[in-house]
């Protein structure tokens, strides 16, 4: 064992040093003492030099580039807190034990916490999660999420607030002292908050209480399946493959978790609470605002409002003028169309030789006589006709032909 | 059984971390990551909004009816674009139509006022409007992509003159099935107290919320893989592209996100006929174009069941569906959706 052992160690200096030196190449810079860093394969830092690395190389990567491979080494650290728990285990005891110890490991994880969260010293604003180790941080990926909100949201805002520690609401002081004089509102408020602080704080212990419960059935499930797999003659010879199989596992527990009638309430009241608590936190900063003069939220959203409604109305008015403008273009067209008509058919009765019988030197009389439209021929009367057909010396055509009665209808066609 | 012996774990996390550290140069090598590939020009603006039109380099289009893809407020319409050989819009362009879309930008805090009614009785009923003026049609083509389908379904049911054919992707119509794991997580949110309280809901909330539905998959898992391929700058590329779509996550407008959890996600009253947008009701029962609804067998944002439904609500007798063998986000940008959703979508509308 001992000149295996032996052997091991100069391996894993030679992959170090290669590996430092890969690393330091990358960073452009001249790497850490190999002699100092992950020489002591009994007690791995796989996750820590990958750590430090990153910290080096990271400053010279380009946002998107740098953000995406943070998360591959967020990833690749859990990964790696993993394998040298494992490796560490390993070392200790004989293999078929190195399992259970993982596992128990885990396990001792979870129900730490779950009793550091139930005797509620897992106080807010604080990551003190860290009885869980660190590689299972992907256990709380959706925890995660509104904590980051929790955080970012201004509740580390809070201004500071006599008897009121951030995580830790002494009630004696704050709810039980009489609210008088001047500061009377401002002080309900501030019991308020304390009050609200407590709701979300209770919330939050039920909601990651969940999540811990979660995780140690998470457990049995994983011991569950090894044994199932073990059965199926499946083994499990990476860590690599261990890690996947953890995951797996995970999602199945946690995707039966969530569509729990519990994890609906529990989530619910974990978001409720905390959107009360920073709705009232707000109210209180937007106080302090006005006190000295300046603008706050309420004030710009009433402004976006009504410019949103403005604009509103703008767009339908503009659409409406669009409407009407177009009604006004075709009302003209069709007034431009009637005139036309109207002088298209003036000239058309202005051509008396539309009348059977009458050519050009007629109309060249009638002319003469001042008779130039149709409808005068129209309009005229029997002894007028007859007048005109001497006249022009029509020989009685006028009446014989009826022009008249002919007029009437070349007008009305 | 577990067969790891401490000498191969060592082995396993040294290489496991020479390939970290080696693959990192070859990010490098990726290069610049567009959005969007397919060549398009603005031909509308108005606000934050975007119409684009893709130009076609051939002369494949045969379509005289203009199709418009509205896309969803949560992330970017790039996923439809995303790479040269993988961009579901390319595709219908080779499959004869003459596409648009809207791209919505990113919502600020000045856009919180904007209601469903906006959004839809507004800017998408201006966009199809200003497509029906410019190629000379009655109607137009709808083609709407998960949030946007649902919108896409709204607005026809709201102008049905206008719509001559409707495309839903991955569109969620009844909220209320049992696999729908989003739904359920928002029955007991307090939405208004939410809204009021944050305003516009980030794009980082919506987005972490989404992968807190596979959280140790899509937050871990996934990045073990990368390390397999950083010697392999192609799929590392592509990688990256989705990474950077995936975390290009806009804001949701306030007063939209309120209505859009309360009444189709709390409620369900889409399927139920009593959606209000503005002042009109939203009646599926108007939908008599013909419909053509894909869905992914495997999503799990908008599981199946909550896009099937469509066909029983609708008012039309030439009503289709196409399912596809992958998730929300595969059946865009999978080499196997590549090669059969946008010809199947192409040939359906040519013959409509």
């Amino acid at each position: 064992m001992m000149s295996a052992n032996d052997d091991w160690n100069s391996d894993w200096l030679k992959t170090q040093q290669h590996f430092w030196q890969s690393w330091a190449n990358m960073a452009g810079k001249s790497g850490p003492n190999v002699s100092t860093i992950g020489s002591n394969p009994f007690s791995p830092d796989w996750s820590q030099s990958l750590d430090q690395w990153w910290r080096l190389v990271s400053p010279q990567t380009s946002d998107p580039v740098s953000e995406m491979f943070q998360r591959v080494v967020d990833t690749g650290k859990n990964f790696n807190k993993m394998a040298e728990q494992g490796f560490s285990f390993g070392q200790k005891q004989p293999q078929e034990d190195l399992v259970q110890s993982w596992l128990e490991n885990i396990q001792n994880g979870f129900e730490s916490w779950i009793k550091q969260i139930s005797s509620n010293k897992n106080t807010l604003f604080s990551n003190n999660d860290s009885l869980i180790p660190d590689w299972m941080g992907l256990n709380k990926g959706a925890l995660e999420i509104w904590d980051s909100l929790a955080n970012s949201i201004g509740l580390g805002g809070v201004p500071e607030i006599p008897g009121l520690d951030k995580g830790k609401v002494e009630l004696s002081r704050l709810l039980k002292s009489p609210a008088l004089g001047q500061w009377r509102e401002h002080q309900q408020q501030l019991q308020t908050i304390a009050q609200l602080m407590i709701e979300f704080q209770e919330a939050d212990q039920i909601y990651k209480l969940a999540f811990a419960q979660m995780g140690v059935r998470s457990i049995e499930a994983l011991r569950q399946r090894l044994t199932d797999d073990t059965n199926k003659g499946i083994k499990v010879s990476t860590v690599r493959e261990f890690y996947d199989l953890w995951v797996d596992v995970n999602e199945e527990v946690y995707s039966e978790f969530a569509m729990t009638d519990e994890y609906q309430v529990i989530h619910g009241d974990f978001v409720n609470s905390l959107m009360a608590l920073r709705k009232e936190t707000n109210a209180l900063t937007e106080k302090l605002y006005k006190a000295v003069n300046l603008p706050t939220r309420s004030e710009i959203n009433t402004i976006n409002k009504r410019l949103q409604e403005q604009r509103r109305e703008n767009i339908q008015l503009r659409s409406e003028i669009n409407k009407l403008a177009k009604q006004i273009a075709s009302e003209t067209k069709k007034t431009h169309v009637t005139t036309a008509t109207v002088n298209s058919t003036l000239k058309e009765h202005k051509d008396l030789s539309t009348i059977k019988g009458v050519g050009p030197k007629l109309v060249e009389k009638l002319h003469t006589q001042g008779i130039k439209t149709l409808e005068q021929i129209a309009k005229m009367k029997t002894a007028e006709l007859e007048a005109l057909d001497k006249q022009i010396g029509g020989k009685g055509r006028v009446l014989r032909d009826q022009w008249a009665t002919q007029a009437k209808q070349l007008i009305k066609q | 059984m577990i067969t790891i012996n401490p000498e191969e774990m060592l082995n396993e996390a040294t290489n496991f971390n020479k390939k970290i550290t080696e693959g990192f140069s070859n990010l490098a090598d990726v290069g610049e990551i567009g959005s969007g590939v397919t060549p398009h020009e603005t031909i509308y603006e108005e606000d934050k909004l975007k119409l684009y039109h893709y130009k076609s380099d051939s002369s494949v289009t045969t379509n005289s009816v203009p199709l418009l893809i509205v896309y969803a407020l949560v992330n970017r319409p790039y996923m439809a674009d995303i790479q040269e050989n993988r961009s579901t819009i390319k595709g219908l362009m080779d499959n004869g139509q003459d596409v648009y879309l809207i791209d919505w930008g990113y919502a600020d805090d000045a856009d919180q006022y904007l209601t469903m009614d906006d959004y839809i009785n507004g800017y998408i009923d201006r966009c199809v409007d200003i497509l029906r003026e410019r190629h000379n049609v009655e109607k137009i083509n709808l083609l709407g992509i998960c949030q946007g389908g649902t919108f896409s379904l709204c607005y026809s049911s709201m102008h049905p003159e206008k719509v001559r054919n409707l495309v839903t992707m991955v569109t969620p119509v009844d909220f209320h099935t049992p696999d729908n794991m989003l739904s359920h997580w928002v029955q007991n949110i307090d939405i208004d107290l939410l809204v009021d309280t944050q305003g516009n809901i980030s794009g980082d909330l919506l987005n972490g919320t989404f992968l807190s539905m596979k959280p140790y998959e899509l937050m871990g898992k996934k990045y073990l893989g990368v390390i397999d391929i950083l010697d392999n700058p192609d799929a590392l590329k592509n990688f990256m592209r989705m990474e950077q779509w995936i975390f290009d996550s806009p804001d949701q407008a306030a007063e939209t996100f309120r209505q859009f959890i309360k009444d189709f996600y709390q409620d369900n009253k889409l399927i139920k006929g009593e959606v209000v947008i503005g002042n009109k009701t939203v009646d599926l029962t108007n939908l008599t174009m013909p419909i053509l609804n894909i869905y992914g067998e495997l999503d799990h944002l908008v599981p199946p069941a909550a896009s099937t439904a469509l066909q029983a609500y609708v008012g039309s007798d030439d009503y289709n569906e196409i399912s596809f063998p992958g998730g929300h986000i595969g059946i865009y940008v999978s080499g196997k959706a590549q090669k059969t959703i946008p010809p199947e979508i192409g040939s359906w509308l040519n013959l409509r």
